[in-house]
């Protein structure tokens, strides 16, 4: 006679236990995302500085990105294993080709949301081309530029965790044995630790961009005030 | 001095030019205002003057220089610039706006704080505001902001577009007395667009009327274009009061004035009846000890034989030797005794009547 013993859906003692890899993980999610972000902001901004001296690369440069943006992350990682192999490179290249299109839309249009009048009052008054982008068109668009910098984090975050699905460290991992342990209660503790975790550093980096945007643009917290 | 040769905008894609061979020379130390009903070409013309527009062919000067000659970023530091809807920067604040073309310049910081402190005075702000944003200002100290960013870097010419357009009348009017009031101290080129024929001649020492596509009507003072618009288009432009709006730009203390039926309280009555008498008139005026006013009577009502002590009526309105020979009339129409009395700071300094109005305007 055997009795069935409902099996707790997370092990605490395990998650305690595994405090130090679980750190690991974290900070290998968060390295893969800085990444991401980082080389996606680099890139959109060369693009996006191509889109401001020749207008007319706007249409090509968002087809394209866009094209990036809508392939399914895990194809993108299908195609380019044989060629860069089972590297941070490879996922990177998938993620960062998903920042692209919203990155680059996001400034073009922040940049293009600035008033005519203070536009024309800067030049009138002798800003020149470039020191009116810095100067006066780029704080004005920050705003929704930061809000296309939350919205590539928030999605990079969630892709990551696919990433491991290539081998790669991140939260994923925990997601992954678990489903290979799934029948043992610390492979279901497993699975709700990775994406639980997944969920939260979500959330609170995307409240962190929030307050760095508010930071950043004391003239626009003044008008809710 | 600003001149325009033979100026041309042709706008691409447009059938007619813009502005079509505009001649035009500005007087150092002037406001020149350009009027002309909307499309005319007014904010095309003013800026061509900073480059903000390229003109398709013609030169303009400013200084002595052409404008051609010099690169656009240079040349706009050296014109104050206020535009139709103002445009402050949202994102700095009332004292980074105003220091804007001393910060283009490389001031340093010290001087650019001087700088922004004697500006706020001037406009008349107060500097509590120095660190808001622009949205919590008003409309009318925006305004003001935007005259005092432009006058930053002491630039000998400024152009201003329609730079009283969004407030309302009463606080434009107040705006309009503080720029003459500050043209009087700082006394630049200032090229001003309006479509409002009254702005127009209350502010320019020089009108320039332009009908669409840029066609310069008449160029002269207000007087002469109000006293003698040179066609039918200036004439309806002006509108049907042009007799009355020309009677604005006379100040009162221009004319001889009359002394009128007036005696000081304390006279006998024979010499009231006298005074009026000789001035033809059916009532008395009654000064104070001070020559102040105090009121007028009836010469029915003064004793046969006695002494002026008081009067019956008050004067419900006067004018002061500032105001226009517009002002005089207005209180010679709504007044009992058909006069209006003037004033120098409360003291009596005799009458404007109907007739000395009239032979200023023959004149
Ligand atoms: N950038 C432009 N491209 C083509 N046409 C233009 C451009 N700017 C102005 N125009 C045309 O040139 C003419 C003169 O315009 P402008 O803005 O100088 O008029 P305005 O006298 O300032 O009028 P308003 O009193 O309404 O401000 C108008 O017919 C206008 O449609
Ligand atoms: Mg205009």
């Amino acid at each position: 006679m055997t009795t069935v013993v409902a099996a707790p859906l997370i092990r605490w003692d395990w998650v305690f236990r595994n405090g130090d890899k679980i750190v690991e993980r974290i900070i290998e999610h968060l390295i893969l995302t800085g990444l991401a972000v980082g080389f996606g902001i680099a890139i959109a901004l060369v693009l996006t500085a191509i889109i401001l001296r020749w207008r007319g690369a706007y249409g090509p440069i968002t087809g394209i990105t866009g094209l990036m943006y809508s392939i399914p992350s895990v194809a993108l990682f299908a195609f380019f294993v044989p060629i860069t192999g089972i590297t941070i490179l490879t996922a990177e290249i998938a993620l960062v080709s998903y920042t692209l299109l919203i990155l680059i839309r996001n400034t073009i249009a922040g940049l293009d949301g600035v008033p005519n009048d203070v536009r024309e009052a800067a030049t009138g008054m002798g800003y020149t081309r470039r020191r009116l982008l810095f100067e006066i068109e780029l704080p004005l668009a920050l705003p929704v530029i930061i809000t296309g910098i939350r919205i590539a984090t928030v999605t990079v975050i969630g892709l990551v965790t696919i990433s491991s699905l290539i081998g790669l460290g991140g939260l994923g991992q925990f997601i992954l044995q678990g489903l290979t342990t799934f029948s043992s209660p610390i492979g279901t503790t497993k699975i709700f630790l990775g994406t639980g975790l997944s969920i939260v550093l979500a959330i609170v980096i995307d409240l962190g961009l929030v307050l760095v945007e508010r930071l950043v643009t004391p003239w626009a917290r003044r008008v809710a005030n | 001095m600003i001149t325009l040769t033979d100026v041309t905008k042709h706008y691409e894609g447009a059938t007619t030019p813009a502005v079509e061979n505009l001649s035009l020379t500005i007087e150092e130390g002037t406001i020149t205002v350009l009027v002309g009903p909307s499309g005319c070409g007014k904010t095309t013309t003013l800026k061509m003057i900073n480059r903000l527009i390229e003109p398709t062919s013609g030169d303009i000067t400013v200084g002595g220089n052409s404008v051609i000659d010099r690169p656009p970023h240079e040349l706009r530091r050296e014109i104050g610039y206020v535009i139709q809807h103002i445009g402050l920067f949202p994102h700095k604040t009332i004292r980074k706006n105003i220091a804007t073309v001393p910060h283009l310049l490389g001031w340093d910081a010290a001087r650019i704080a001087e700088r922004v402190d004697e500006l706020i005075e001037l406009v008349d702000l107060d500097e509590e505001m120095l660190d808001r944003y622009p949205h919590e200002l008003s409309g009318g100290q925006r305004q003001r902001v935007g005259v005092a960013r432009a006058l930053a870097a002491d630039p000998p010419v400024m152009l201003m577009d329609e730079p009283f357009g969004a407030v309302d009348p009463i606080v434009r009017g107040k705006l309009q007395d503080e720029l003459l009031d500050l043209q009087r101290r700082v006394k630049k080129t200032i090229v001003l667009v309006t479509h409002d024929v009254d702005e127009a001649v209350k502010l320019g020492d020089k009108v320039a009327i332009l009908n669409i596509g840029g066609v310069l009507e008449q160029y002269d003072s207000p007087e002469v274009i109000l006293g003698s618009p040179a066609n039918d288009f200036v004439r309806s432009f002006l509108g049907t009061d042009r007799g009355l709006k020309r009677l604005g730009l006379f100040p009162i203390e221009t004319l001889q004035l009359d002394t009128g039926p007036f005696v000081g309280v304390g006279a006998t009555t024979a010499v009231a009846r006298s005074v009026a008498q000789s001035h033809n008139s059916e009532w008395i005026g009654v000064l104070a000890e001070d020559d102040t006013l105090l009121g007028w009577s009836p010469v029915d009502s003064l004793a046969v034989d006695g002494v002026v002590t008081e009067a019956a009526e008050r004067f419900l309105s006067w004018v002061d030797c500032n105001d226009s020979l517009r002002d005089a009339l207005e209180v010679i129409i709504s007044s009992h005794t058909r006069i209006a009395a003037v004033l120098d700071g409360g003291t009596f300094k005799g009458i404007v009547t109907l007739d000395q109005i009239y032979a200023e305007i023959m004149t």
